[in-house]
């Protein structure tokens, strides 16, 4: 057990430190055990030290990924990181059922790192509310004054010129105000006589 | 309206973006960029509050945060950006012949209201069960990683929904430099092509604009500027 602790610094360079302890604690925990049930603890070390040495500069990399069931979990996680974003780009499949393939990957994800729980579903479903809501209700205020906004954007074509309008529709301090000046002509159209 | 975006949603303020871009008499070239940079400055806009766009939502529950922590955090570089973004649109060059990009008529009065928030809804639902369940191993790994850094990784934001990136990456563990620059990285980037940004997907949507398009936008950016 001194040498695998004598070992394990080199693991924390190399390893996620937290994963490495959690791995160290598992592995003496085991060990502990094995050298119990076997008797001579120096002997049954120096076996393992003996077999695992074949894997030069791995064996604490395989210890740990033995030893703590987290690695495991580490690695299917950032498996479905690369997988959810790249996936949508390179794999047609992927791209066409999007909406499905987030939310699978979300619950397969959050079950194997032990956040899948009630208060996530709460969360999941109740932090949607506040955007959903402001989109519904701009959106139909948007609706209902689509009309008057094609005619005001068609006056202030007219008044202020195109460049303007473009450079107001970007910044908040173009001249976007629509009250001062009334429209003179060259009022745009969209698919017919809008100005009418 | 980059900066009403904040308050009306980065939906609502693309599809306002639109209804203007249709009635200018701009060549097609032309009013692809004015959308582009509308597009770049209502994403960039819509971030300083939850209730501008899926990403700033994602990222104030993975926080905790307050209703203007993004605004705090992001204001100055926001307004400087808008600006920044606006400038150029005084430069593109004005017809006179008719609309280039008529709008793409919606079916129905009221259903295409309820259909866009409810995608809203459910893309949201989705990304807060990935970021929960991605949070233990982002938090591992990218609290370790400069600024800078961060910024550059999140140009993939060109290609992937800067909503996604942000539920993947931006949690407690980062400091307020790491999540500045992650922000900034993805919402700049997040502007480039199509799938960027939802503001780029509304609007193309309405005005009909493609991909291929949208990348002719990035050489409508470089030839008329």
């Amino acid at each position: 057990l001194e040498e695998l602790n004598r070992d394990f610094p080199s693991a924390l360079e190399t390893l996620d430190h937290q994963v490495v302890r959690l791995a160290l604690h598992s592995v003496q925990s085991r060990l502990a055990e094995l050298f119990k049930s076997r008797g001579s603890s120096l002997g049954i070390n120096e076996k393992l030290r003996g077999r695992v040495s074949t894997f030069p500069c791995l064996h604490e990399h395989l210890i740990a990924a033995f030893s703590c069931k987290k690695m495991s979990a580490v690695i299917l996680t950032s498996l479905t990181t690369f997988a959810v974003l790249l996936g949508p780009i390179f794999v047609k499949p992927i791209e066409r059922n999007v909406e499905f393939f987030f939310l699978v990957a979300g619950m397969i994800t959050s079950a194997v790192t032990g956040q899948f729980s009630s208060a996530l579903v709460r969360a999941a479903l109740s932090e949607p509310i506040a955007l959903t809501s402001a989109v519904l209700v701009f959106g139909f205020v948007f609706r209902l004054l689509q009309e008057h906004l094609d005619r005001v954007f068609s006056q202030a074509i007219g008044v202020f010129g195109q460049r303007w309008l473009c450079f107001g529709l970007n910044d908040h301090r173009g001249p976007f105000c629509f009250h001062h000046h009334r429209c003179g002509s060259g009022t745009g159209s969209r698919g017919g006589d809008l100005s009418a | 309206v980059g900066l009403f975006a904040s308050i009306i949603t980065a939906v609502v303020a693309a599809l306002v973006l639109a209804e203007a871009i249709s009635l200018l008499r701009l060549d097609r070239t032309a009013q692809i960029a004015a959308t582009v940079f509308g597009c770049f400055a209502i994403g960039l806009g819509a971030v300083m509050t939850p209730l501008g766009m899926p990403a700033s939502t994602l990222v104030l529950a993975a926080l905790h945060a307050d209703f203007w922590y993004l605004a705090r955090l992001l204001g100055p570089f926001v307004i400087a950006g808008i600006v920044l973004v606006a400038v150029p649109t005084l430069f593109l060059p004005v017809g006179e012949g008719d609309p280039a990009l008529p709008l793409i008529a919606e079916s129905g009065l009221w259903a295409p209201v309820l259909t866009r928030a409810g995608k809203v809804y459910i893309f949201i639902v989705r990304l807060v069960g990935l970021s929960a369940g991605l949070r233990p191993v982002v938090d591992a790994y990218a609290r370790h990683l400069p600024g800078a850094l961060l910024f550059w990784l999140n140009t993939i934001s060109a290609v992937v929904d800067n909503a996604t990136l942000a539920a993947v990456e931006i949690g407690p563990a980062l400091s307020s430099n790491q999540q500045r620059f992650a922000l900034l990285g993805l919402l700049i980037s997040g502007g480039m092509l199509i799938p960027g940004n939802i503001p780029n997907i509304v609007a193309a949507t309405r005005l009909g604009i493609n991909t291929v398009n949208g990348q002719g936008l990035v050489s409508a950016l470089g030839c008329r500027c």
